[in-house]
């Protein structure tokens, strides 16, 4: 059965997110280098923003083979990233574009977009923790208003999905 | 009066489209010692190699826009200033044959995606560790 949009927001942000996953990429980080994850979360961010809206288009256009690829290339970078769900979800477009089957595809990438909004709260919650901690800042997450702005994410992702999530951290950058 | 010795630059060659999976690679291999330099598809791995050949290694994403990783090793290996280069093929493709494939155009080591940094860094040792003997 193929889902859609609404299944996606039966998950809150705090588990789009594998945390143990991205965390664990800090096994690559080269001493004396920028905060690898937070150059990690913004490149996912960015690149998964304009595939998707990629994606949306080659749909449109009929242009199934780039349609495949931007999927496998989504879901790689998504599974590293421990958006497990974004992956598999890119897995089905990869198949259903495979299958010629474009209603479900169409189907997938809008639930594919659902999920990158929570994938998305998720990613800059933990990029501002980040910046905060290197910053030897307190920030939100202290005053108690952290669990409040998931809160605010896990609205946001009901209410409308692909607009820019407000993380009001006294150091987000 | 000082001296100041200079490590020279061992440069390893990444290609990936994805920058997330490039940048993570390119990190690695800075933490490994060596020098990434980094292209975004399979037609700018091929030109750089066209005209540069002092690299350490290479690291190629199988799946990438005009020339495939495959494509890019089989390449190399017609060219003898090319065939000493070990080469790691990145893909998140489950399918044996794919692998097999790589293997057979001349890729050193294989690493399937999703990975995590210890595979990374294990798979990188080996391609490091190749020695590739031309001709």
């Amino acid at each position: 059965m193929i889902g859609t949009g609404l299944d996606s927001t039966r998950h809150s942000v705090v588990d789009a997110i594998d945390l143990s996953v991205l965390i664990s990429l800090e096994g690559a980080q080269a001493d004396g280098e920028p905060d690898l994850i937070v150059e990690l979360i913004d490149l996912y961010l960015e690149d998964t923003s304009r595939k998707l809206a990629a994606m949306s288009e080659l749909l449109a256009k009929r242009d199934t083979l780039s349609l495949e690829q931007a999927a496998h290339a989504l879901k790689g970078s998504s599974a590293t990233l421990g958006a497990a769900r974004t992956a598999r979800t890119c897995e089905g477009i990869e198949q259903m574009t495979r299958n010629g089957s474009l209603a479900a595809c169409a189907e997938l990438i809008i639930e594919a977009n659902w999920e990158f909004a929570r994938v998305r709260g998720s990613l800059l919650i933990e990029r501002s923790k980040r910046i905060c901690q290197a910053l030897g800042e307190p920030a939100a997450i202290a005053d108690g208003s952290f669990e409040a702005e998931v809160d605010e994410l896990n609205v946001f992702t009901h209410v409308k999905a692909g607009n820019e999530p407000k993380v009001r951290s006294n150091c987000y950058a | 009066m000082s001296f100041t010795i200079t490590q020279p630059l061992v440069r390893v060659l990444v290609a990936d489209d994805d920058p997330v999976i490039r940048h993570l690679v390119a990190s690695s291999v800075k933490k490994a010692g060596y020098t990434p330099v980094e292209v975004t598809d399979g037609r700018e791995a091929y030109r750089t190699l066209q005209g540069d050949s002092d690299f350490k290694a290479a690291i190629f994403d199988m799946m990438m826009p005009y020339l495939e990783g495959i494509d890019v090793i089989r390449y190399m290996r017609t060219e003898k200033r090319l065939m000493r280069i070990p080469v790691m093929m990145i893909t998140s493709e489950q399918d044996l044959k794919v692998m097999t494939n790589s293997f057979a155009a001349g890729a050193s080591v294989y690493l399937p995606k999703p990975f995590n940094p210890e595979q990374l860094q294990t798979t990188l040792s080996m391609l490091f560790s190749t020695r590739i003997t031309a001709g």
